[in-house]
């Protein structure tokens, strides 16, 4: 699998952001929003090559490598006792 | 080491959370098992006898969204912990008094179905899976990827492909048809058996959003005939920012959700001052075959099927919150929840509830939504309720002598309130005027100002009444 970014694209227009739908990339539909400079900005997880295409079609695409995220090992499951205790239960 | 719950976890979970609390959560087997074959699960919380309003939690439709099934599940342990030991609940800034988890657990059913999809969560935790799979795990025969958006294949506006791909390799991937996938029929089943369910929040995330319907297009409350039903507009539906169609939404029915998105940000941000934003599902891009959409359209489409209010929840920041903000989330959002529960309490239906009346509640329920909200008086009244409930179910639980003065009084008033069609309704007396008069001055007097002020308009309102049936009564009061 190739690897993925989690990136913030941004667009020029509503219609331009509303376009983005067509290329079926993991863009994250309720991050869209308008920024105080008047772009629209919409976050997602890309491929280099779909980060790419983006922007040779116009768009602005900052890429964050995957790690950057500070997020825990998922494969790291709590069992049921120790998360019953962690809460108080 | 902090992490979060794995499939059998929650599973594991929801069976000790029924064999810790007998006496008021029951496990409920789901009817189908997900593509890969395992069972799910949901529990009933709920005290009591009698037919009560019934209130679903969801969570882990979309498997990388990791924080949500622990966080529904932490709050099915907090409400049933704080219920058997006659306390409150605290969350960060935000406290709820015992009587509210009395409130709740005694007046309503609190359905919890913490983990739609199983196979996508076991999926995302395996090594060698990929943490960020979105979908089920359906392995769409015949084409090139795996799995279908769970949440772009419930059937409302399916067909129409608005904000959904027909490509299997797309994360939005709507499956084959509308219901196509066993995880999100087993979410349709928990309605179609549990009627009174009435209210559903969809746990999500990211982006600290509070969502309410509708998702396709824009709202408007004027043209009924402007609907997703109606096949004229299939061209046009789905265009955000257009004024050849938007969405027909009650105006009373658009008013409960933003005055109850409206508290549960305000709960959320009381925790540590988070403040989500409550708006409409569509934002900026519109989309269909979702959850709140299709449970919110249910009653559109059969007017037999009781309404249900649908929300969804888009908690946190990011999808997998380290063990420290993954906890602040679960605590910030379970405030909110409960601020959901309490906005679901009726203080007609509770009053009613395990006594003879009972029986009456479906047809003062329909007079309500075919009669009252079709008038100004009657909208105000209803809002009345809706502002007050748990306020009046507080007095009504330590004041047993008004209680027993409600229910007395909505003894009366059943009879005059008509049945549909019914040509010929009774006319209301001077004494039952009388009656309701008393009641009102007698909750007035041990009522908050607020609701003191409310009380007082509705006492006014009562010459309309007096020899009319309650339809003109209605009539002449919105005048």
């Amino acid at each position: 699998m190739a690897a993925r970014y989690f990136v913030q694209v941004s667009a020029s227009s509503k219609e331009s952001l509303a376009k983005l739908q067509t290329y079926d990339f993991d863009l994250f539909r309720h991050t869209a929003r308008q920024t105080p400079d008047k772009t629209f900005k919409i976050d997602g997880l890309l491929t280099a090559e779909q980060a790419e295409r983006l922007v040779k079609d116009g768009y602005t695409v900052l890429m964050q490598p995957e790690s950057s995220l500070g997020m825990q090992d998922v494969g790291e499951v709590i069992e049921l006792p120790e998360w019953l205790a962690e809460r108080g239960f | 080491m902090p992490g979060y719950l794995s499939v059998a976890g929650v599973e594991q979970a929801l069976q000790n959370l029924v064999a810790t609390y007998p006496a008021f959560v029951t496990l409920i087997n789901l009817p189908n098992t997900s593509v890969e074959g395992r069972a799910s699960h949901a529990v009933k919380i709920g005290s009591g006898t009698g037919t009560k309003r019934g209130l679903l939690l969801i969570a882990g439709l979309h498997a990388r969204e990791l924080v949500n099934p622990d966080l529904v599940l932490t709050l099915a342990y907090n409400l049933c912990k704080a219920y058997s030991t006659h306390t409150g609940l605290t969350f960060g800034g935000k406290s709820y008094d015992a009587t509210a988890v009395r409130l709740i657990v005694e007046g309503l059913d609190v359905f919890v179905f913490p983990l739609v999809n199983p196979d996508g969560r076991a999926f995302v935790q395996a090594p060698g899976g990929d943490r960020w799979w979105r979908k089920n795990r359906n392995p769409n025969p015949g084409q090139a990827c795996k799995g279908v958006d769970l949440n772009r294949n419930f059937d409302f506006l399916w067909p129409s492909g608005i904000g959904t791909s027909a490509n299997p390799c797309s994360e939005v991937y709507k499956g084959a048809g509308g219901f196509s996938e066993p995880e999100i029929r087993n979410v349709q089943w928990l309605p179609d058996n549990y009627p009174q369910i009435g209210f559903i929040a969809d746990v999500h995330s990211y982006s600290e959003l509070i969502l309410y319907p509708w998702g396709d297009d824009e709202n408007q409350t004027t043209n009924a005939g402007m609907n997703f039903m109606n096949p004229a507009y299939n061209a046009v539906r789905g265009v955000v920012g257009d004024t050849s169609y938007k969405e027909y939404i009650p105006a009373a029915e658009l008013n409960w959700y933003a005055t109850t998105a409206g508290k549960v940000r305000d709960a959320i941000a009381a925790v540590r001052g988070r403040v989500y934003t409550a708006q409409q599902e569509i934002q900026l891009y519109p989309t269909t075959g979702t959850s709140v959409d299709y449970t919110y359209a249910r009653h559109f489409v059969d007017p037999a099927k009781h309404r249900v209010y649908a929300i969804t929840l888009e908690t946190g920041r990011e999808f997998q919150p380290a063990d420290a903000e993954a906890l602040q989330i679960i605590s910030e959002v379970s405030a909110g929840l409960i601020e959901f529960c309490l906005a679901s309490l009726c203080a007609v239906e509770e009053t009613m509830a395990g006594t003879a009346l009972e029986k009456e509640a479906d047809r003062l329920r329909l007079f309500r939504d075919r009669e009252m909200l079709k008038t100004k008086a009657g909208r105000r009244y209803v809002q009345l309720l809706a502002t007050h409930s748990v306020e009046l179910l507080r007095l009504s639980k330590s004041e047993k002598a008004l209680h027993e003065e409600a229910l007395a009084v909505l003894q009366r008033v059943a009879p005059v309130i008509p049945e549909p069609r019914q040509r010929q309704a009774k006319v209301i007396d001077r004494e039952l005027l009388k009656s309701v008069a008393s009641l009102l001055k007698k909750t007035k007097d041990k009522s908050s100002p607020a609701l003191g002020l409310a009380l007082d308009a509705l006492a006014k309102d009562l010459r309309f009444f007096k020899n009319r049936t309650v339809v003109e009564g209605l009539k002449a009061a919105s005048q």
